[in-house]
């Protein structure tokens, strides 16, 4: 276990906010780690930043993968994704007007190259790298159960395979870290499981970084190996799932200062 | 300087008439996002309203005006009864091609059945110029000037003060939002459409007195300017049209008097384009940013 | 593999069978030099939206500027052949319109794709009219008049067979990586954005393609009708674009060639109407909309591929 990206005093104010107010943590490979904290807390702010969809006001995060080391803040989103960071969103987003395997192979898009004139002119090199994209995307959506729909409009999946997909597609960015945003939400105890038994397979499977936002405590204190505490923007602890659980301050951010 | 303050004097009338027309846009745009691509030719109706009643039925001013503002009320509630409610749901790109079609239904309408020759509007004012420090204003300029505000500071009073505004801003803000609250979408977005419209009626008979003359396409091209100058002001906003109308109206005089009034056209344009680029929801939009 | 091939070859029987079916019935006399024109219009108007429903259908990237580009294109062939009056002069002078246009719509696109729906619409509409009102101004141009007696270079196979390339660009185009790329800015540009896609580079790509192919309809249209004005490329034009892309149906290429054709066919009939006309053409339009508003195809799309899979599937048997 390495340490794979480093986050160090990140900061983000909204106008007078501070939605995110010096942030530092590690991210190890092939590790699972929960983002946990009361609702407003920072948790997506924090998401967006490290993915790139809005930039941080000060701070750094530096990633250190397979592209050697590279300094993350600043970068715009489609960049930091093919620098293997991939996420899903609170509120699914998927394409949803394409179909299952569109919406699986469009995460290919970076990583294939098939040349405007070649793909115009439809040179066998078109056709050959087609259809390796296509073998690419079937296999994973195989892993994930989706055979009988690869021609299904993504808006006409139910809402739990919805999210499954999301996980697909971030997946076929052939990503060192998975973020996923509330990936429970909505769901009832038996999706909730069935979604546990995913995500755990996801992380032995591919050997890859998962992060997650999650407020079903169960499916936080089953499956990560390490959480981290948000409250009001700032880190207030970070620990495997037994220290969390005995935490003062966790306790009390959660209950109340009664407790 | 003499001819600067001139060409603002004239620059003001103009722009007046563009502010009149880009509320009516800027309000149906806030409350049903489309582009009313018909509005232009509703201020055409207005002044060729004017035109009969003053000419027939010996109207006068006051009574022009207020008539034609009845009548751009009524036909901008049928049109949108029949041509826009049906597509309330539908992508709004249809409900676009639908208001096109009604613009040029009306344009074409009018010309078929009452010709398309230029008219000239009978003169029921007297016109006057007053020379003050050597700017010339005319008692039409000032007409229209105070016509045009009365009319806005009206609008303001309608949409703060009054229930029906209050359910125009919520129906805007969030139209399923104010049905749960009880309010009438359907009768919100009539009185918008009523309120916009008689502001078209009016500026159609304003800009017959000034420019005196009056065509079935005479809605077209002011039509496209006071949309720019809604968008300009930031669309959805009422003092945002205001102040686009005018900014638009100062430009292009400005730019026919330095010698450039081929270019005139080009220079709105530019300067909307560059406005946005800077603010890319206009002088008073809020630039809402989608929450991931 | 084979099966491409296959599709591949089947859509070129069909183009050149389309191209003999016209020359024939003109042979025939079937269709005069009235339909035939008709015929031209229809065509120029198919590159026209096919390349504007790429920007809006599938890069959801609302441009009401198209007219703009076809009047680069036109004019750049009006002045090259009226100097150049040879079948190489036109095709010289395509391909320089073809670039200048690419050229303008980098300079408008670059700044105002960042722009987000009606407000691209209004700039890329003010782009264009800036773009005209050059044009009116200009020397070489001929100024408001425009430019008369344009060589006469391209006659209706010259159309035919651009509809059928810039068809083929467009179509494979959006059935390929890139075309998946620019659906998926359409969809939700955050979403493509954090799969890995540039979405600037997509929409910008899509916007260029677009300009090009309507500097073909825009070249086309110089020398089939050997005069324009700067009138011609005004809103109206691009708006009359748009109107055979919704018509059609916002992001169905098929939808695009059944509208032009469609309007085409109701334009020439309508021409006996006089001043009627364009009160039908509009009535039409509105009740077209009120009662089709996804447009006349939605976003089906004619697939030989799919014919195919269907006809397996029954046994041979072909039906619906």
């Amino acid at each position: 276990m390495t340490s794979l990206l480093k986050v160090d005093n990140v900061v983000k104010n909204f106008g007078g906010l501070t939605a995110v107010s010096d942030v530092s943590l590690t991210l190890n490979t092939d590790e699972l780690v929960a983002l946990i904290g009361p609702n407003g807390a920072g948790k997506t702010t924090l998401f967006n930043i490290l993915t790139g969809v809005i930039p941080p006001s000060s701070g750094s995060i530096v990633l250190a993968g397979r592209e050697g080391t590279v300094a993350l803040n600043g970068k715009s989103a489609h960049k930091i994704a093919r620098l293997g960071l991939s996420r899903t969103f609170q509120n699914i987003r998927l394409f949803k007007e394409l179909s299952v395997l569109d919406n699986v192979m469009i995460a290919m898009t970076s990583r294939y190259k098939e040349g405007f004139w070649s793909s115009i002119f439809r040179s066998p090199k078109f056709y050959k790298t087609e259809a390796q994209m296509k073998a690419e995307a079937i296999e994973l959506l195989k892993i994930f159960e989706f055979q009988g729909q690869l021609d299904t409009a993504a808006k006409n999946l139910p809402y739990g395979i919805q999210r499954r997909l999301e996980i697909v597609r971030a997946l076929a960015t052939k990503p060192q870290i998975l973020f996923l945003d509330e990936p429970a939400a909505g769901m009832n105890p038996d999706e909730t499981e069935d979604l546990t038994q995913l995500i755990m397979k996801v992380q032995r499977t591919f050997h890859i970084t998962v992060v997650l936002i999650e407020h079903d405590m169960s499916l936080v204190m089953k499956i990560a190996q390490r959480i981290y505490v948000l409250e009001h923007g700032s880190l207030l602890a970070e620990g495997t799932p037994e220290e969390i659980q005995q935490n003062d301050k966790v306790i009390k951010a959660y209950l109340g200062e009664e407790a | 300087m003499q001819i600067f303050f001139q060409q603002v004097i004239n620059g003001l009338s103009l722009g007046s008439i563009y502010a009149l027309l880009a509320l009516g846009y800027t309000m149906v745009y806030g409350i049903i996002k489309l582009i009313n691509f018909a509005h232009g030719d509703i201020y055409m109706l207005g002044a060729f309203w004017g035109y009969y009643v003053i000419n027939s039925w010996h109207f006068n001013f006051i009574e022009a005006l207020l008539s034609a503002m009845v009548v751009g009320a009524v036909s901008g509630v049928v049109i949108e009864y029949f041509a826009y409610r049906p597509l309330r749901h539908s992508p709004r790109i249809t409900a676009l091609i639908t208001a096109i079609g009604v613009s040029f239904l009306l344009e074409n309408g009018m010309s078929y059945l009452f010709s398309s020759n230029t008219r000239s509007f009978p003169q029921i004012i007297q016109q006057h110029n007053y020379n003050i420090g050597g700017v010339l204003i005319s008692n039409i300029q000032i007409l229209i000037l105070v016509t045009a505000c009365v009319l806005m500071v009206l609008l303001q009073l309608i949409i703060k003060k009054t229930k029906m505004g209050k359910a125009m801003r919520a129906v805007s803000v969030d139209s399923d939002a104010a049905e749960l609250v009880g309010i009438n979408t359907n009768v919100t977005i009539s009185f918008t459409f009523a309120l916009g419209s008689s502001l078209a009626g009016a500026a159609g008979v304003l800009i017959g007195l000034y420019y005196n003359s009056i065509d079935p396409l005479m809605g077209m091209t002011p039509g496209i300017k006071a949309f720019v100058a809604a968008v300009l002001g930031g669309i959805g906003s009422v003092p945002g049209a205001s102040v686009g109308g005018f900014l638009i109206g100062i430009l292009e005089t400005l730019f026919q008097s330095i010698g450039l009034s081929a270019y005139k056209d080009a220079v709105v344009y530019g300067v909307l384009i560059i406005i946005l680029l800077i603010l890319p929801a206009g002088l008073f939009g809020k630039n809402k940013k989608e929450k991931v | 593999m084979k099966a491409n091939i296959k599709t591949n070859i089947i859509w070129l029987i069909i183009m050149v069978a389309g191209f003999y079916l016209i020359n024939t019935l003109i042979l025939v006399g079937v269709v005069n030099a009235f339909i035939e024109n008709m015929l031209v219009t229809i065509g120029i108007n198919i590159i026209l939206a096919t390349g504007l429903n790429l920007v809006i259908g599938f890069a959801g990237q609302f441009s009401l500027g198209h007219a703009g580009f076809m009047a680069i294109g036109s004019y750049a062939t009006a002045i090259i052949t009226s100097s150049m009056e040879t079948p190489a002069g036109f095709y010289i002078a395509l391909v320089v319109g073809i670039i200048l246009s690419i050229i303008a719509a980098l300079i408008v696109g670059i700044p105002t794709l960042r722009l987000r729906g009606d407000y691209l619409a209004i700039a890329t509409m003010g782009a264009a009219e800036i773009i005209r009102i050059i044009i009116n101004n200009l020397k070489i141009t001929g100024g408001a008049s425009g430019i008369f007696n344009i060589p006469n270079l391209a006659s209706w196979p010259t159309v035919y067979v651009m509809v059928c390339i810039t068809t083929i660009i467009i179509v494979n185009f959006i059935r390929s990586r890139g075309g998946r790329a620019v659906k998926s800015v359409r969809e939700d540009e955050i979403a493509a954005e954090a799969m890995g896609i540039n979405i600037f580079r997509w929409k910008l790509l899509a916007f260029v393609i677009g300009a090009a192919t309507a500097a073909v309809a825009g070249s086309l249209h110089a020398s089939y009708l050997q005069t324009i004005g700067p009138n011609d490329f005004n809103i109206m034009e691009s708006i009359s674009i748009l109107i055979v892309v919704v018509l059609g149906g916002v992001g169905s290429i098929t939808g695009t060639f059944v509208a032009a054709a469609v309007l085409g066919v109701i334009d020439t009939i309508l021409q006996n109407f006089g001043t009627l006309r364009m009160v039908i053409y509009s009535i039409a339009l509105i009740l077209l909309m009120v009662f089709k508003p996804s447009g006349l195809l939605g976003t089906w799309e004619l697939s030989l591929q799919r014919i195919f899979k269907h006809k397996r599937k029954t046994g041979g048997v072909a039906n619906d």
